[in-house]
């Protein structure tokens, strides 16, 4: 009888609909308890931009040559510079405001240099808004652990030799320094 | 050690001594502070259960911090919280029915644990009619489930509230109806008499069809999913309790979750076998028994998808009395054959 049947196929899946919460009563739970248990960052993870201190030298990357602020879409982004005495520009300052990045991550592509990279901090809130903009020093902070570059750009292959020239229209070998805004899209 | 059991030995036989007219009600006002405390003490334990289960259902893992093992002062902490709100009575209500309904609905959950035999010989009053007491007192939370629709002045309260007062009587007739062949096979109504009439073999596989039939009549009675669209927090905002904050809302609340508990221990009497079992202490199967009910209902809240107002209307009227009458035919049949 059709009713019958109803009840039959409706008490199975409720049946199993039941196995199915107890089967996840026995499953860890996702949940990370925040303070005491922090989440693992993937490496491509954007946090606030940071300026990466050359190892040979000491000093920022940096040279001050503007394309970072001039690529930032909200303009957050302000170097002060001076002309050295050899021509040179020299970074006297670099103020990111760092209250308003989105985190997009285009003044890191931007830069000629590889002297930006997004660090992993997020955790910058602070009770003053004036604290928000970062200066050099704390820049320079936050990209120390990134002395040996950023790591989510792989080092390009090695260049081959001019002989064996790709037809044209192959795509460009993967894993280039400077990703032309293609990656991800 | 020895001066203390000397100290209760006095104790209890200055207790037993006094002149009846002071121990009766005396007696009577201990067993009904121990019932309250012992309701009052569940509901909290039973509030902080039903968020950790839910949670684990679901992958997280509910209240943590409260109360640093597991959150277990959570309801503690909430309910203090609610009792330091601020009373907000609104403007456009009426008055007395606004205020007193949420006394209405607690109350009848604490009337139905006057029967409810807790051991052999706890129990508040051996009613030799404890069923229908308790369908009885039950139905009286739909009054004030009325008054509170009806006196909060709100659409959605008054929405909430009809669809409640539906539900609730509907699901009354197969509640009942499904107790029915227990009684037959029992001969008798008293809780008590009930237990008894399962020493050799629990209800629960005398009367399966009953026994399902109960199950979802009770879940219907509780408001609780699949039939908890009067309380359908997605759809009514809060159904009849939209209007109520701090203590008030709490009381609706706690009587939900002591009709909750009260509905447990009445099914573990009924097709469990109440405080009877080998081994343990009376009182441990007791609370086992209710235990497991309250958690097959919680089990089945987190797994189940709302039912619609006129789907409930039609399985409660058109599928379960008719079942629960042919429950009774069967059960007189097998009674007249064997």
């Amino acid at each position: 009888m059709n009713t019958l049947e109803d009840i039959y196929r409706s008490s199975v899946s409720f049946a199993k609909g039941l196995g199915v919460t107890f089967k996840n009563l026995f499953r860890k739970p996702i949940t990370l308890q925040y303070p005491d248990e922090r989440p693992v960052l993937p490496v491509g993870f954007r946090g606030i931009p940071a300026l990466i201190t050359d190892k040979a030298t000491g000093k920022p990357r940096c040279t001050a040559c503007g394309i970072c602020a001039r690529t930032c879409p909200l303009g957050l982004i302000k170097i002060d510079s001076v002309l050295g005495p050899d021509k040179k520009r020299v970074l006297k300052d670099y103020v990111l405001e760092a209250g308003r990045c989105m985190v997009c991550n285009l003044c890191v592509e931007a830069c000629p240099f590889d002297s930006l990279v997004m660090a992993k901090a997020f955790e910058l809130a602070e009770y003053d808004p004036d604290k928000l903009f970062f200066h050099l020093d704390r820049l320079v902070e936050l990209g120390r652990p990134y002395e040996h570059g950023d790591p989510f750009y792989r080092e390009p292959p090695p260049k081959k030799p001019a002989a064996e020239a790709k037809p044209a229209g192959e795509a460009r070998p993967a894993g280039e320094a400077r990703p032309t805004g293609g990656e991800g899209v | 050690m020895a001066a203390v059991a000397d100290a209760w030995r006095a104790l209890v036989d200055w207790y037993f001594a006094l002149p009846p007219v002071v121990l009766v009600p005396l007696a009577g006002l201990l067993k009904v502070l121990a019932v309250f405390g012992w309701i009052v003490l569940n509901v909290l334990i039973l509030i902080w259960l039903e968020r950790k289960f839910s949670g684990r259902m679901q992958s997280r893992l509910g209240p943590m911090r409260v109360g640093r093992p597991h959150g277990w002062a959570q309801t503690i902490a909430d309910t203090i919280k609610l009792l330091v709100k601020e009373d907000v009575i609104p403007r456009g209500v009426d008055r007395w029915l606004y205020v007193i309904a949420p006394a209405v609905v607690f109350t009848p959950a604490l009337l139905v644990w006057a029967v409810v035999p807790f051991t052999r010989n706890w129990i508040v009053s051996d009613l030799n009619v404890a069923l229908v007491y308790v369908a009885a007192a039950g139905s009286l939370a739909v009054l004030g489930i009325f008054m509170s629709g009806w006196g909060s002045n709100n659409k959605w309260s008054l929405l909430g509230a009809m669809r409640a007062a539906a539900q609730i009587i509907s699901y009354e007739v197969p509640s009942v109806l499904s107790l029915m062949g227990v009684v037959m096979i029992a001969g008798s109504l008293s809780l008590q008499g009930i237990v008894a009439a399962q020493h050799r073999v629990w209800f629960i596989f005398l009367q399966p069809l009953g026994f399902i039939i109960y199950l979802i009549a009770t879940l219907a009675e509780l408001n609780r999913t699949p039939f908890d669209l009067t309380e359908a927090e997605s759809e009514l905002v809060a159904g009849f309790n939209t209007e109520y904050s701090g203590l008030r809302w709490a009381f609706f609340f706690l009587g939900e979750y002591a009709n909750l508990l009260a509905a447990s221990a009445i099914a573990a009497t009924v097709f469990l076998g109440g405080w009877s079992g080998p081994f343990l202490p009376g009182i441990v199967w007791f609370v086992l028994k209710t235990y497991f009910f309250v958690i097959l209902i919680m089990w089945i809240k987190w797994t189940m998808p709302r039912i619609r107002i006129d789907q409930m209307m039609e399985v409660g009227w058109k599928f379960l009395i008719p079942a629960a009458l042919v429950n009774i035919a069967i059960t007189g049949l097998v009674l007249l054959v064997v």
